[in-house]
Order: structure tokens, then C-alpha cells, then sequence
């Protein structure tokens, strides 16, 4: 079974950010504080498009095999709810 | 009669015209137009005297070369139908291919290639059949022409498929391909059982030309070109890359070699290195088995198209619509063909036919686009296009990008299945040898160029896995990229 850790998902959500162009995650202080569990981001906060939103869908997809449809980031109110989920569901 | 003389008639007037032509050459012989009609006559009553009569089906498994080529043209001397089973396969596969063609006979080479429940004839038996002394049996009771040759395909979409076209369709396709290009000292690397392999031979003698068989010598491709003096050289893209790492080691080919290139996608940076490396003398052609040649591009037509060249005259090339109205100019769409002496359906296989032959076209699922200048553009198969979020991505495109960077060699692209998003793209490649880089690097490379037409991922396999022809087989990929973890 496939288990993933806490940071090997703030990876992925980090390129699957970049890869949408939402460049508050390329800050270093950011980047530093987002990967170290120090500091959540709240989802409204990184104004994500709806190209954002599908890039951080398809990343989060191909690595860890779970479909989130563009709406669903709205369920979470930040960052840190997302990656909780997102190990949640593929250890389970 | 109608359309271009058979195979066998040309035989008998090159025979007749130019007896001491060179017909076949290997290592081991040299045989002349005289010398072959002769023997193919011969193996012709060798068949007639085994029993062998019009209504067969003969299955060849023979591994030498010139052998095999004999015994194909002395069982369609005798009007008698055939097939090659290849001799890479396990006896299971063959026995199944048998099964869906209706074999009754085996012609082989040993006890091993015998088929249950089927008479198996030794080579060396048809052989001592034709040198017998007793009189044949008289009378083929066909008409000239008719005798029927089976052709399998590769399988990389499935099941192989199976066409069959008489000996009159062949020469057809003969007269078509090799239309522009002189037909001199012809050498293709591919073993005489694959398909397109035995019937570009048999077009380079309804031409005239001769047949260097490699028939199992080792040494390198120049040695080879070098002691027969070869001027025209038929390859896969897989072949073509080991031609030139051979030139890179050897240096080009000798002047006046021209060298033609086909099988599946030549990429641009195949093309330029050829041009560069091996030769300037580069053909590109685009065909299939239910439809012979289809396109040749020239050595001045090379370009980041990719282009495949002109159809081919007598052959009408069209780019549809998924609505059937004809493509714009540069438009993607669906390629169909249509062409004297084309395939009317698989054998066997109805749901296929039905398909990819529609309304006299033969529609082979390849994604394509015509130029300005009337050129074919291949985007890949219409299978693999991918639909994300509703913006089309063909694989071609993908593959291009990647293989624009300086560490791949080549690259396959494929669709993900996504719930959300309809398919991901995704990609696979094979870098240079000595060459390193990483799948978020490629994939930044990719994303530069393509943008949202980009894949979201890219593994780095060792070997992308090929049939035997050379073709990628993207259907195995996804199992290999799995287990990579890239």
C-alpha cells in the first residue's frame, strides 16, 4: 500500500501551484514556512483561476491517484486542510 | 489482362531480357534473373509434386533468407495461397494465426515449426521435390495472378490483423512504390518473414533491381553495404538509429547510398542526424499493410513538420472532419486512403473492418494534416489524442517537444484516464546514452513549448519497450512507468 507523509504532499500541492502560476508559493520565506508545517495558507488567499485549479488537480492526481473536481479546494479553508485530507485518503 | 504485369511475369521478362541480372545476393549467393526463374519453376513442381494443389494454404516458417523468398515465390508460382509465421514467436501464436487463416500445410525447417494437426513439409523436402526428375503434375487450374499471399500486422493495436492480397495486387503496389527512385542494390535490414519486409523485396524484383539479403551475416551495416555494394537501403526507425551510431563509429555511408526510413514516426531529430551523420540521400515513407506505400517524402522535403511527402501518384489521401467534411489546410484530422489494389477488410474480423474500411476509403485511425505545398503531416494515432478539459493534445505534438531536448533520444506520450479532467497527459522517454536529466526538468522543457498541452508527467525509462518492427508499444508503458516510480 502506498503511504505518503505530511511533506511529500506539501511537495506535491507546491508543483502542482507552481505549475498553475500561483507565485506565492515560489516566496522563499512562503515556500519555507508552507513545507515546514509552520505557517498555513488560507485557499482564498492564493487567488487561484480556474487554470490553477485544474493544474493543482492534475498534479495532486497523477501523484497520489485522488480526483478533486475545481470546487472541491473550496472545501478547505486552508492549505494545511488539504494536505491532512490528502494523507487521510491515500493511507487509509 | 488489367493494371501492371505479376510479379511472376516481370520475373519472366527480366529472366528473358536480362538473364545475368543480379536477382539475389548474400553472403553465401548470387543468383540471376535466369537462375531464379528457373528455380522458383522448379519449386513450383516441387509443390505441385508434394500435392500441394491451388485451394491451399501454406504456412512458410523458414529462418534463411533466400529460402524463404524461394519458397514464396515457387508456392505463388503454383497458385498456391500462403502466409509467413514467424519464426519469433512461440508454436502457440503461430498456431493461433494459423487457425484464423485456415492453414493446411507447413513448409518449415525443422520438426519444431510443425503446427498440430497440420501436414508440415520440410524445406529440404520442397527442395528435393523440385530437383525430382519424375514430371509434374501439369496446370496450376487458376488464373495467373490470383494466388493469394496473407499478411499479418504488427499488433500494437490489438490482435494482429490480417489482410490478403493476390499476386496481381502486389505488382500493383510494386509499380506504385519506388515510382520516383531508381530500384538498384537494395538492402533491408528487416528478416524476410516480417511482412513489409517481403514485400518490399518482392517489389525491388518486379523492378528489377536486386535483393541483398543479409540472411543472418553478423558484421556491420557499412562491411555489408561495402561487399555488396548496396545503393538503397530500407529501414525502420529503430534500424535507422543503430545506422547511425554505426556511422558514428564508421562515418557516413558511402556516397550515392540513399537510405529510406519507415515503420512508424521518423522524428526531425532522427532526420537531421541522418542527413548530417549517415546520409543526404534520406527518404521518409509512410504506408500500411492495407494499403501498400502511401507517401514518400524526398531528401529536400525534411523539416520540424515532420512531413511524410506527397501521396503517392495513384493514390488519393484526404483529412476529414469527424463530421466526414474535408480538414482546412493544416487542420487535424482524421487521414483516410484510397487505392487500387487496396485491402477490402480483415480477414476474420468484422467489427475492425467495419472500422477502418468505410465507404471505399481505408480509415487507419492516424491523426494527419495537409500543407500548403500538399504534404502529409502525421500527429500521431487518433487512439492516443487526448481530450483535457475539452482542449485536444495529440501525442506527436508531446513527443516533438521532448525530443527537442539535447538528452532524449525518443519519447512516447500518452493519455492518463481522469474522472475530472477526461485524460492527463503523461510521457515516457529514453534518453541518450551518457546523457542524464530529470522528469521535472523535462517536464519544465515541455511546459515551456506546449503550455496547458504539456504533460504532467514524464518517467525516464531505460528502453521504451518496441515489437519486433521497431514500434513503440504505448500500451505497455503505463505498466513500466508504474513500476519505474519515476
Amino acid at each position: 500500500m502506498l503511504t505518503v507523509d505530511a511533506l511529500a504532499v506539501r511537495g506535491i500541492i507546491a508543483e502542482g501551484l507552481e505549475a498553475g502560476a500561483v507565485g506565492i508559493i515560489n516566496e522563499i520565506r512562503v515556500r519555507e514556512a508552507f513545507f515546514a508545517g509552520t505557517w498555513d495558507i488560507r485557499i482564498a488567499d492564493l487567488d487561484m483561476d480556474s487554470l490553477a485549479r485544474m493544474e493543482l488537480s492534475m498534479a495532486i492526481e497523477i501523484a497520489l491517484g485522488v480526483s478533486l473536481a475545481a470546487s472541491d479546494f473550496d472545501r478547505y479553508a486552508t492549505l494545511g486542510e488539504l494536505v491532512d485530507m490528502l494523507v487521510e485518503r491515500t493511507n487509509a | 489482362m488489367t493494371g501492371p504485369p505479376t510479379l511472376l511475369e516481370r520475373l519472366r521478362e527480366h529472366a528473358a531480357l536480362r538473364a545475368d541480372a543480379t536477382a539475389l545476393e548474400s553472403d553465401r549467393i548470387r543468383m540471376s534473373y535466369a537462375e531464379l526463374d528457373r528455380d522458383v519453376r522448379r519449386l513450383a513442381g516441387g509443390v505441385a509434386r508434394l500435392g500441394i494443389a491451388p485451394g491451399a494454404i501454406v504456412a512458410i516458417v523458414v529462418r534463411g533468407e533466400v529460402d524463404h523468398l524461394l519458397a514464396t515465390l515457387g508456392l505463388m508460382a503454383h497458385g498456391v495461397a500462403q502466409v509467413a509465421l514467424s519464426t519469433r514467436d512461440p508454436p502457440t501464436a503461430r498456431g493461433a494465426l494459423a487457425g484464423r487463416i485456415g492453414v493446411t500445410h507447413v513448409v518449415g525447417d525443422g520438426p519444431a515449426d510443425a503446427l498440430p494437426g497440420l501436414p508440415w513439409i520440410p524445406m529440404d523436402a520442397l527442395r528435393a521435390a523440385a530437383d525430382a526428375p519424375s514430371p509434374a503434375p501439369e496446370g496450376r487450374g487458376d488464373a495467373p495472378g490470383t494466388a493469394m499471399l496473407y499478411l499479418t500486422g504488427s499488433g500494437t493495436t490489438g490482435l494482429p490483423k490480417i489482410v490478403r492480397y493476390t499476386e496481381r495486387d502486389l505488382a500493383g503496389h510494386a509499380a506504385r512504390d519506388y515510382a520516383r527512385a531508381r530500384v538498384g542494390r537494395v538492402l533491408r535490414l528487416a528478416h524476410v518473414e516480417f511482412n513489409n519486409a517481403k514485400r518490399m523485396r518482392l517489389y525491388t524484383l518486379w523492378h528489377g533491381g536486386t535483393c541483398v539479403l543479409r540472411d543472418g551475416a553478423a558484421g556491420s551495416i557499412h562491411a555489408l553495404c561495402d561487399r555488396h555494394r548496396v545503393d538503397w537501403i530500407e529501414l525502420s526507425v529503430l534500424q535507422a538509429g543503430d545506422l547511425l551510431d554505426a556511422c558514428r563509429i564508421d562515418g557516413p555511408l558511402p556516397d550515392g547510398t540513399a537510405i529510406r526510413v519507415g515503420g512508424s514516426r521518423v522524428p526531425w531529430t532522427l532526420r537531421k542526424a541522418l542527413l548530417a551523420e549517415a546520409t543526404p540521400a534520406l527518404y521518409v515513407t509512410y504506408g500500411a499493410t492495407e494499403v501498400a506505400a502511401v507517401a514518400i517524402a524526398e531528401p529536400a522535403m525534411h523539416d520540424a513538420r515532420e512531413a511524410v511527402g506527397p501521396a503517392l501518384a495513384g493514390v488519393e489521401v484526404d483529412v476529414v472532419r469527424e463530421d466526414g467534411s474535408p480538414a482546412a489546410t493544416g487542420e487535424i484530422g482524421d487521414i483516410r486512403i484510397r487505392a487500387a489494389g487496396m485491402a477490402r477488410g480483415y480477414e476474420g474480423d468484422a467489427v475492425a473492418s467495419a472500422r477502418h474500411f468505410r465507404g471505399g476509403w481505408f480509415v487507419p485511425g492516424d491523426l494527419a494534416s495537409l500543407t500548403e505545398d500538399g504534404l502529409v503531416c502525421l500527429h500521431g494515432r487518433k487512439d492516443d489524442m487526448m481530450n483535457v478539459n475539452g482542449i485536444n493534445v495529440f501525442p506527436a505534438e508531446i513527443e516533438r517537444v521532448l525530443e527537442s531536448h539535447p538528452a532524449v533520444a525518443c519519447a512516447a506520450a500518452m493519455p492518463l484516464r481522469s474522472i475530472v479532467h477526461g485524460q492527463i497527459p503523461v510521457a515516457a522517454v529514453e534518453l541518450r546514452a551518457g546523457c542524464a536529466c530529470t522528469p521535472a526538468e523535462l517536464v519544465r522543457h515541455a511546459r515551456a513549448a506546449l503550455g496547458m498541452r504539456a504533460p504532467r508527467a514524464v518517467t525516464i525509462l531505460a528502453a521504451l519497450p518496441r515489437n519486433a518492427q521497431g514500434k513503440i508499444v504505448k500500451r505497455e508503458i503505463a505498466g513500466l512507468a508504474g513500476a519505474s516510480g519515476c
